[in-house]
């Protein structure tokens, strides 16, 4: 609730295993609220989300954020300036001293082109680079639920579309459920087998399609 | 005639563009600049003058005896002791703030800050009444020397230490913050990513303090704690010597301008923070019980601080009779020092105002503006009152050493660069557009300054005016060498009757200086709170200004 408005009302849908959701809306339209609920960085003032059968908010219960198995990419990428490439990717990673999950991660890497990156810093790597980075680390740690707030507003189209071809790889071989907020339509059918329509804070409609997995 | 022609080439080169704001603009930085380092300038000048005269030998400064090198680690320790002390509690109650005040932490920061301003010497007073009743039950606790000087010191610094503390955290980006959330927990978080994020401001708020604690011997004086600022008063008052003075403050001189060089990156991050009032937490975060446990003390050692202060004060002052006959008795030194106050303010603003705007050009001229303000804070008190002396003590400008101007320049000369922080800091968020369109759409400068800059900037100048009101009314280290014969500030004169013991009259005139800072404070707050209200719509910028 912000001040006496509610930012998002009547909200409720269920994300199956593996499914892929884009919620599309203007700007303003609360999708990025509903995103930020469901990360637990922002606590509902009424209401119930579920992960997996177990309660994560309501009005007894908070869970912090990293006891939901997430992933998340951040629309600014947020890169911590004080770590290099490689250190970002591992701060999420629970066990590095298995050595398998590392050669996972440094086969994730090459396969995204940033293999050659992992010793620099955030602002010693482009716009394009710093968003591939973003995605190696919410992948990284496997998570249930990947979570993306608008990952391609702000860059050029050329670029965007490379990024889009890597996000929609990357999922195919990710056994992660996907919630997707844009303002896009382009990206959200591109990515989504279930489009949710958001204005004013409400669901106005629901679609699904089909898309090549 | 070519002669001519040539100078008329040069005035239209070089002069045709400059209009008279530009020359206000140079003037007002040349007369900061004069006034803020005349004390420094005058003791050089001084210290040559005499050095070609063979009456004094500049190599003494490098001379370190071993009492000199004593007291020089024994202000470092010292220094060091409260400002570490000062961090670690800063930190603690900051984050507590975040845990459970969140909405009201704003406002609790806020009114702490009004604590800052009251003098230390006021907290001293309270809590040697408090150690010497602890004295009374346990007799090997100690009521003087370093470690009561140091607790006191503490004390005295904390409100600011909580808020530098607070505005290093907020300098985080929290977005940095959220991302991090996602994946740790929040003490992870605290330690991996917010807290080497914010080092660097917090770095500076530790050398703020430092230089603090390290210039200033009110509170150290008063437990017989010997530390270096100290003695630089100390041999001034036996030898009458500046020069003596100056070359035997050199070592202190080198520590605080390291210090300053050391944190003048981390002063430029808090004061670039933006918007550090608003409650950017969604969820609020958990910590451990260990450090909620830490939390909870820290927080304690503010409220028995408030608690010390406060009933110290009123219970010593005993009777509403004795508070106003203290203040009656007082109302000569009451006079000057509002008077000195209004003149600081009056003096100060206009030149800051100038400083702040150059403070914000890039390159060499901001790098320069940034110098001239942040120097100051590395010079003690009493090297400012005597240097004061020094520059202004001279036949052609003997109109200025009686009366109100010599304590007026010397607070001035300590306290503009607050104001010039605290500007840049208010026009770094408005919109250089608006001054833009002013241009474009008005010709006359007075409309320009009258009808948009200064309503733009009149929250920083209510800001910077209450903080310049509070730090007057405290100061002590260099308008005690700077007080004409036969004026008296109600500082000083209150730190004379502590020398003698505490009594009902000295609590009621502390008392007194308590509400005025109080009273200062919370005006410069209110302009605070009115500024970020304002902010959403009209005077907040959060872009680039070339740097």
């Amino acid at each position: 609730m912000y001040g006496t408005h509610w930012t998002v009302q009547d909200i409720s849908f269920v994300i199956p295993d593996r499914a892929r959701i884009a919620i599309l809306g203007p700007s303003g339209s609360g999708k990025t609220t509903i995103l930020r609920l469901i990360a637990g960085l922002e606590v509902p003032d009424r209401g119930t989300i579920t992960f997996d059968g177990r309660i994560v908010s309501d009005s007894c219960v908070v869970a912090p954020p990293y006891e939901r198995s997430l992933g998340f990419v951040f629309q600014s990428s947020a890169l911590w300036p004080h770590m290099t490439v490689l250190q970002n990717i591992l701060f999420p990673v629970d066990n590095l001293s298995d050595k398998t999950i590392l050669l996972q991660i440094q086969g994730m890497m090459e396969r995204m082109g940033i293999a050659h990156l992992k010793d620099r810093y955030p602002d010693q790597i482009s716009g394009g680079e710093a968003r591939r980075v973003a995605l190696a680390r919410a992948l990284a740690p496997e998570p249930n639920t990947l979570l993306f707030d608008e990952p391609l507003t702000n860059i050029d189209h050329s670029l965007r579309e490379g990024l889009l071809g890597l996000i929609s790889e990357t999922l195919r071989t990710s056994k992660s459920r996907m919630v997707y907020v844009t303002h896009d339509e382009h990206e959200a059918r591109t990515l989504a087998d279930t489009i949710i329509h958001l204005e004013n804070g409400r669901i106005v409609g629901t679609e699904t399609q089909e898309i090549h997995r | 005639m070519r002669e001519m022609n040539r100078s008329q080439h040069f005035i239209r080169k070089y002069f045709s563009g400059i209009s008279l704001s530009t020359v206000i603009h140079i003037a007002a930085i040349i007369i900061f600049f004069w006034l803020v380092f005349s004390p420094v300038i005058g003791l050089i000048a001084e210290a040559i003058r005499t050095s070609l005269s063979g009456s004094s030998d500049l190599i003494s400064p490098f001379n370190l005896s071993g009492r000199r090198i004593g007291l020089l680690f024994s202000s470092i320790s010292l220094a060091t002791l409260v400002a570490t002390a000062g961090i670690l509690v800063g930190t603690l109650v900051a984050t507590f703030l975040w845990r459970k005040f969140r909405s009201f932490a704003p406002v609790i920061l806020l009114l702490l800050l009004a604590l800052a301003g009251i003098p230390p010497y006021i907290h001293a007073l309270t809590w040697l009444d408090v150690f010497a009743a602890i004295h009374a039950y346990f007799p090997l606790f100690p009521v003087s020397g370093w470690l009561p000087s140091a607790w006191v010191d503490l004390m005295a610094l904390l409100p600011i230490a909580i808020f530098l503390c607070w505005v290093a955290f907020a300098s985080v980006d929290v977005r940095l913050i959220e991302a991090a959330r996602v994946f740790r927990p929040d003490m992870t978080v605290f330690y991996r990513i917010i807290l080497p994020l914010a080092a660097p401001a917090l770095g500076a708020a530790f050398g703020f303090l430092f230089l603090i604690c390290c210039t200033d011997y009110s509170v150290p004086s008063l437990f017989g704690a010997d530390i270096y600022a100290l003695d630089i008063f100390a041999r001034f008052s036996a030898t009458g010597s500046a020069t003596q003075a100056f070359l035997y403050a050199v070592p202190l001189l080198l520590v605080t301008i390291i210090v300053i060089f050391l944190s003048r990156s981390g002063i430029r991050t808090l004061a670039q923070t933006p918007n550090w009032l608003s409650d950017r937490w969604g969820n609020p975060p958990v910590f451990p019980w260990y450090y909620r446990l830490l939390q909870g003390i820290a927080a304690g050692i503010v409220i028995l601080q408030i608690l010390v202060l406060f009933s110290g004060l009123i219970l010593s002052t005993s009777t509403l009779g004795t508070f106003f006959g203290s203040v009656f008795r007082s109302s000569d030194e009451l006079v000057y020092t509002l008077l000195i106050a209004a003149s600081v303010i009056l003096v100060s603003l206009p030149l800051a105002i100038a400083v702040a705007g150059e403070m914000k050009k890039p390159g060499i001229r901001g790098s320069f503006a940034w110098c001239i303000a942040l120097a100051p804070l590395a010079i003690p008190a009493p090297l400012i009152g005597i240097g004061m002396i020094t520059f202004w003590n001279n036949p052609s400008l003997a109109a200025v050493y009686p009366g109100i101007l010599m304590p007026v320049f010397a607070a001035v000369a300590r306290f503009a660069p607050f104001a010039a922080i605290i500007l840049y800091v208010q026009m770094r968020f408005i919109d250089p557009a608006f001054f833009e369109a002013a241009e474009i759409f008005s010709r006359s400068p007075w409309k320009k300054w009258s009808r948009v800059r200064l309503p733009l900037l009149a929250p920083g100048l209510l800001v910077s005016a209450g903080i310049l009101a509070t730090l007057s009314l405290a100061e002590l280290g260099a308008t005690l060498i700077v007080a004409p014969p036969g004026h008296t500030t109600m500082t000083i004169r209150i730190y004379n009757y502590i020398h003698y013991g505490a009594s009902g009259e000295v609590a009621g005139l502390c008392l007194a200086i308590t509400l005025l800072t109080l009273a200062a404070g919370i005006c410069a707050i209110a302009a605070l709170q009115w500024l970020y209200r304002r902010s959403g719509n009209m005077v907040f910028y959060c872009g680039s200004d070339g740097e």
